[in-house]
């Protein structure tokens, strides 16, 4: 319960006027750190849905998949570029944000994360990371800008952001694939 | 298992549906691309303003009604992509049957840097890519709010950048006869902008020939 109230706290905090202003008034602030807190927010509160709402994830997201297909989604919505902008210039996108990205896509992903094999796991970031990569080289070459409230010098550093990610998936990946978890987190990592 | 894989499809089938409307249709990924389909898609209007040209004549915007219009909107004391932008306009000028530039089409460069932007600058500006102030005109537009009516028009976004620069949209930007929005062309691609250009005024003239 701890967690979803910090979640809570979290999500409402982010929705606070000066904190919404501050955020995304420069674009990596906002792509990089506004919409991934309020992805960590949907972390922290999925717990609380499992609980009161454990049927419905038992009955619908019974292997996972649902939940992954559904965070893929609400995550490549939220990379159109134009999402971005509308985000900014159209309320009721503002309000879809703070929804779809702890609801939808934050409190899906950990209740399938739980129930994916390790296989799926690595390439679940191998989708992430090539995703990250081409809108690394997109936000990085793009000629004009993508984004209208946005200026140039912004899309590169939300660009180099992303080519960050990829690093840190690659460096990830790296770390699973040499490493023996069991040693550090019991038998619960290494089922396969 | 096999419940799941339906959910999954319908999951993906409504996130498709969901891309397929933010996206118009999978052919505006951003919102400057659906301004510009919505941009052509508005009822023809001219703009009507005043303006002042790089001999220091003023006169309104509808001067260059009836006319095809090559337009770039620019600042003089830009470094990076308003002279390449303007070299470029330069060779399309020079590409054009001349004869066209009788009554069918006109190069217009603005300027929204109106403060810093006078004739005497306009004129110098005109002077390093050669134009004549006839065929091809830099303008001024000394009324703020009537800027402002012509960039939100053409869906021109000016955004302030340090002290004195901007950042902008460079394109040529074809305008029609009755002030409606033709084409937006890439000021990179010289040749094609000049094909667009004569095909839209030949295009013109047949429908009038007719």
């Amino acid at each position: 319960m701890k967690q979803f109230r910090y979640g809570l706290t979290l999500v409402i905090f982010l929705a606070l006027p000066p904190a919404r202003d501050l955020l995304e008034s420069v674009m990596a602030f906002h792509m990089h750190m506004q919409m991934m807190l309020l992805f960590v927010a949907g972390l922290l509160m999925a717990p609380f849905f499992q609980k009161h709402f454990g049927h419905i994830f038992g009955k619908y997201n019974e292997t996972g998949l649902p939940g992954v297909v559904l965070f893929l989604i609400i995550l490549l919505y939220w990379m159109l570029p134009r999402a971005m902008d509308e985000a900014l210039e159209l309320w009721y996108v503002e309000l879809w944000k703070f929804i779809s990205l702890p609801f939808l896509a934050g409190v899906p992903l950990r209740d399938s994360w739980k129930k994916i094999s390790r296989t799926f796991e690595v390439v679940l970031f191998l989708v992430l990371m090539v995703i990250f990569a081409v809108l690394a080289y997109l936000y990085i070459f793009a000629e004009s800008t993508l984004c209208n409230n946005y200026l140039m010098i912004d899309q590169q550093t939300v660009g180099w952001g992303f080519a960050f990610l990829v690093l840190c998936i690659i460096m990830y990946i790296l770390l699973v694939l040499f490493t023996d978890q069991s040693q550090y987190f019991g038998d619960d990592s290494e089922s396969a | 298992m096999k419940k799941d894989f339906v959910i999954s499809g319908v999951i993906l089938f409504l996130g498709g549906l969901l891309l397929f409307f933010s996206t118009n249709g999978f052919t505006a990924f951003t919102m400057e691309a659906q301004r510009l389909q919505d941009l052509k898609d508005r009822p023809p209007e001219f703009p009507n303003i005043e303006v002042v040209d790089n001999k220091g004549r003023k006169y309104d915007f509808d001067e260059f009604e009836g006319k095809h219009m090559l337009m770039t909107f620019i600042y003089t004391s830009c470094a990076t992509a308003c002279p390449e932008m303007s070299s470029n306009m330069k060779y399309v000028y020079d590409m054009i049957d001349p004869a066209l530039y009788e009554d069918d089409l006109v190069f217009l460069s603005v300027s929204f840097d109106t403060e810093r932007d006078t004739v005497e600058v306009l004129d110098r500006y005109a002077g390093y890519f050669e134009a004549d102030g006839g065929s091809w005109r830099m303008l001024r537009v000394p009324d703020e709010d009537d800027l402002e009516d012509i960039l939100d028009m053409y869906g021109v976004t000016v955004i302030p950048e340090g002290d004195a620069d901007y950042q902008h949209n460079t394109s040529f930007y074809l305008i029609e006869p009755d002030g409606r929005l033709g084409e937006v062309l890439d000021y990179r691609e010289v040749g094609q902008a000049v094909e667009t250009i004569e095909a839209a005024v030949a295009e013109d003239a047949e429908v009038s020939a007719r």
